[in-house]
């Protein structure tokens, strides 16, 4: 347990470090860029873990694990309260339809370059078809804070931009959670005795079902006048059981407190208070699990970087190409339509990206795995800081002036 | 009513799971995970009805954590409250810095007259009683074998003196709830406070004697006169030190602080635990350093020292409920329902005696220095809540009296659980009546509330 106390000390270092000082020194924009995303916690992360100074090794990852089934309940709610459907109509219904359409395409495009390339290495692997299906379902994730960061930079009449790329990826967001929501239930979880033996469909329903009575009983204690602590303990109390759940029952969290959050979001009153609330406590709980993914992180084999390098570039060029087709049409009502470059803007894929790949390594690959999960994960982790390097130079170019 | 809903479906859906997954309980994923979270919900909505009876909300954690734990629905093995037992310290660090924290010099020594009469008074006068009561019925209730007079006098004293344990973190909890402010709730956390430290000198001094007498399985009574004094000074140099930190912290930083607070309980619960093991190592027995210690005096030292208490205060206000309601949970699965069951007619005698012996102390105390009788009312309402340390101090005694300790340990575990739930109601009441408690709406009563 010391070493608990040791990254949470490293933590706050850290953190107020990174506060003070980086990204007031950093010359770069996109290198400051990459310091406020805070994406540098996964190399601490690494840092620490076992490949290198051994701080977080594999029986303190044990012990905290639970941390990271909460992590992944918070980012769903998250997720979900961000979902009111008075907001996501502003652009249109239409515009649903050519965003799917985009997401359907870049999944495929990743979909078939990642398995020619996987096929090269493990061309028999019983499991090829669920690392790529990871892979691909992770590329649909855009971190949504980054582009909103990046906006505050740019003149007032590209900011409309900025709505458009964040429409965008929330909408990914929730097919990507959706997605792997139903992956997640074609695979019983790598620890025993835990896990309903049902139909993937089956536990795909009972996630919406439990999500939705979880956004319920939210929704009947946030009724009442509370306090803003009272508020916190209810939220941590169920985010906490929440997750203890799907965890015992083999289902997604991050699917069932997405669907809490919707319920919350569109019948309560209160769901902007309640965003609040979550944001407050969002950035450490956030940091720490940044770091807990990063010590995860094996970068063993130079198989695993050519992989991550292949990766970003292969989701790059299919958030390119299918922007180019579909996102155009998308926004037909905007005043300043956006440029045929716009699917470089959603490169950025922290947040959601690691939730997911932390929600894959906790649910279907654990250690005593296959091989080819592991290096999934670990290409995952490290194609997510990739993209956070090249996210800036897409994001520049797409809100270039004229 | 929806609190009511909310807990039914809880329970039912927590039921269910334990149902359908027995073995999965021990893992400590589900553990910390859907069991923390279950205890959380379920104690938060029984305080919140207990508050709605007009009973403390402390009174409802604690029922919560009795009616769930081991020894009524069962909700919570033994071995699974052992994981979130690093919890249960967290929280009584927080607990401990906010004691110290709500310490201000400035205002104690407007009422130096009244504190230095209950800090003398109550120990003096609830020693004595129950010290008296235990030398002489001790025999008679046949409780232990015959032990020779000296023998009996140590152990009649050390009754007496775990009698004057109180509870810190169960006041500041009775404070915080009714937002009381004011010379009174402040003297009664000062003397509650001030009373925990002189029973834990007290306790190991009185152990010192049981090994001396031969009796007991003390091994190391000689060491006792230096560990004792080496423990309390490293514990508070400690918290000078923590104090030090902290107000740097402010100074520089001064941002998130819920995040770091939780990182210094972290690193003062195991801190403490990582140096009993290295003061063995090193100088051949080991140094308990006392984490209740060390966090309250680095609160009193922040507040009037560096004069940083106030960034603090506010960050403990905006979480001290989730501490509260874990911390008082976990301390109601603990209390022993089948010790009380089995001695509810001694501990009820005992409790009595004591309570006896507090209402003496507070009203001889008040009379001497010409307060109102009513004021020695409220301050004996105020002392009678017992738990942590009572529990931790009477656990020793089973060792130093391994023939009959375990009856006795049975015996004061059941006053435990009396006191800690009498006191709790009992101080809420007096706040109320001192008119301190700003958190409560007073309702009227007698002829004003007729008329």
């Amino acid at each position: 347990m010391k070493t608990i106390a040791a990254i949470l000390f490293l933590a706050v270092l850290a953190l107020a470090g990174h506060r003070k000082s980086f990204v007031k020194v950093l010359p770069s924009r996109a290198a400051s860029f990459f310091f406020l995303t805070g994406t540098e916690f996964l190399l601490v992360g690494y840092l620490l873990g076992d490949s290198f100074l051994g701080i977080l090794d594999a029986a303190t990852l044990d012990q905290v694990r639970p941390f990271l089934i909460v992590g992944l309940g918070w980012i769903g709610l998250l997720a979900g309260i961000q979902l009111e459907w008075k907001a996501l109509g502003m652009f249109g219904r239409t515009s649903y339809l050519w965003i799917l359409l985009y997401g359907c395409c870049v999944l495929f495009l990743v979909s078939v370059g990642l398995y020619g390339l996987f096929h090269i290495w493990f061309p028999s692997d019983p499991q090829l078809g669920l690392a790529v299906a990871v892979l691909a379902v992770t590329a649909l994730c855009t971190a949504q804070a980054s582009i909103a960061l990046w906006m505050q930079h740019v003149s007032k009449q590209k900011r409309p931009l900025g709505l458009m790329l964040q429409f965008v990826s929330s909408v990914n967001d929730v097919i990507a959670i959706v997605l792997f929501g139903l992956l997640v239930g074609f695979y019983q979880p790598a620890q025993g005795g835990i896990g309903l033996p049902l139909l993937p469909l089956q536990k795909f329903v009972l996630s919406l079902l439990l999500g939705a009575l979880m956004g319920l009983l939210l929704l009947i204690l946030f009724r009442r006048r509370l306090g803003e602590v009272d508020k916190v303990l209810i939220v941590i109390g169920l985010v906490l059981f929440g997750g203890g759940m799907a965890y015992l029952l083999g289902i997604s969290p991050l699917l069932l407190h997405l669907v809490a959050g919707m319920v919350l979001a569109n019948l309560s009153l209160k769901s902007e208070e309640t965003f609040q609330l979550l944001m407050c406590i969002e950035r450490p709980l956030y940091l720490i699990f940044l770091m807990i993914a990063g010590a995860y992180l094996r970068i063993g084999s130079p198989l695993v970087v050519l992989l991550a390098v292949a990766y970003a570039l292969i989701r790059a060029l299919s958030q390119g190409v299918a922007g180019r087709v579909f996102l155009r049409r998308a926004f037909p009502d905007a005043e300043n339509p956006p440029t045929r470059a716009l699917g470089w803007g959603l490169t950025s894929q922290a947040g959601l990206g690691v939730a997911l790949a932390v929600h894959f390594h906790l649910w279907i690959a654990d250690p005593s795995s296959l091989p080819i999960l592991n290096i999934t994960f670990s290409v995952l982790l490290l194609a997510i800081l990739l993209n956070e390097l090249i996210s800036p130079f897409g994001l520049a170019y797409v809100t270039k002036e004229k | 009513m929806t609190h009511l809903f909310v807990l039914i479906v809880l329970v039912l859906l927590q039921g269910l799971l334990l149902k359908g997954f027995p073995q999965a309980f021990s893992l400590v994923e589900v553990q910390l995970t859907l069991n923390f979270g279950f205890l959380l919900l379920a104690a938060y909505l029984f305080g919140e009805w207990t508050a709605r009876i007009r009973l403390p909300k402390l009174t409802g954690y604690l029922f919560a954590g009795i009616l769930l734990g081991p020894d009524v629905l069962g909700y919570f093995s033994r071995e699974s409250l052992v994981s979130l037992g690093f919890i249960d310290e967290l929280a009584l660090a927080f607990i401990a810095l906010s004691a110290g924290l709500e310490l201000r010099m400035q205002d104690l020594r407007k009422q130096w007259r009244v504190l230095s009469g209950l800090i003398v008074g109550i120990p003096v006068t609830v020693f004595c009683t129950i010290f008296s009561f235990l030398y002489f019925a001790l025999p008679q209730l046949g409780l232990l074998p015959a032990l020779p007079p000296a023998q009996r006098w140590i152990l009649a004293a050390l009754l007496g003196t775990l009698a004057i344990a109180r509870s810190p973190s169960s006041t500041l909890a009775v404070i915080k709830e009714c937002k009381a402010r004011g010379e009174f709730s402040e003297s009664v956390l000062c003397v509650t406070v001030v009373m925990d430290i002189l029973v834990i000198i007290l306790f190991s001094l009185f152990l010192t004697l049981v090994g001396a007498t031969g009796t007991a399985a003390v091994t190391h009574a000689d060491d006792l006169w230096v560990k004792i004094p080496a423990e309390l000074a490293l514990s508070l140099l400690l918290g000078f030190f923590l104090a030090w930190f902290m107000s740097v912290y402010v100074k520089y930083i001064k941002t998130e602080g819920i995040f770091f607070l939780l990182c210094v309980a972290f690193l003062v619960t195991r801190l403490t635990h990582a140096f009993a093991g290295t003061s063995e190592a090193v100088i051949g027995f080991s140094l308990h350093l006392e984490p209740l210690l060390i966090c309250m005096s680095a609160g009193f030292f922040l507040q009037n020292l560096f004069k940083k208490g106030a960034f603090y205060e506010t960050t403990i206000d905006q979480s001290f409920l989730p501490i509260f309601v874990v911390f008082f949970a976990l301390a109601g699965t603990g209390l022993s329902l089948e010790a009380l069951g089995s001695m509810w007619q001694w501990a009820m005698l005992y409790a009595g005696i004591r309570i006896l012996g507090v209402f003496l102390a507070c009203h001889g105390t008040m009379r001497v220095l010409g307060a109102p009788f009513r004021r020695g009312n409220l301050y004996g309402m105020s002392f009678i809540t017992q738990a942590g340390v009572s529990i931790g101090l009477a656990g020793l005694i089973p060792r130093s009296y391994p023939e009959g300790g375990e009856v006795l340990f049975t015996l004061l575990l059941a006053v435990i659980v009396i006191n800690q739930i009498v006191g709790p109601i009992a101080f809420k009441f007096a706040l109320v009546k001192s008119g301190e408690a700003k958190g409560v709406a007073r309702k009227p009563v007698g002829r004003s509330a007729r008329s």
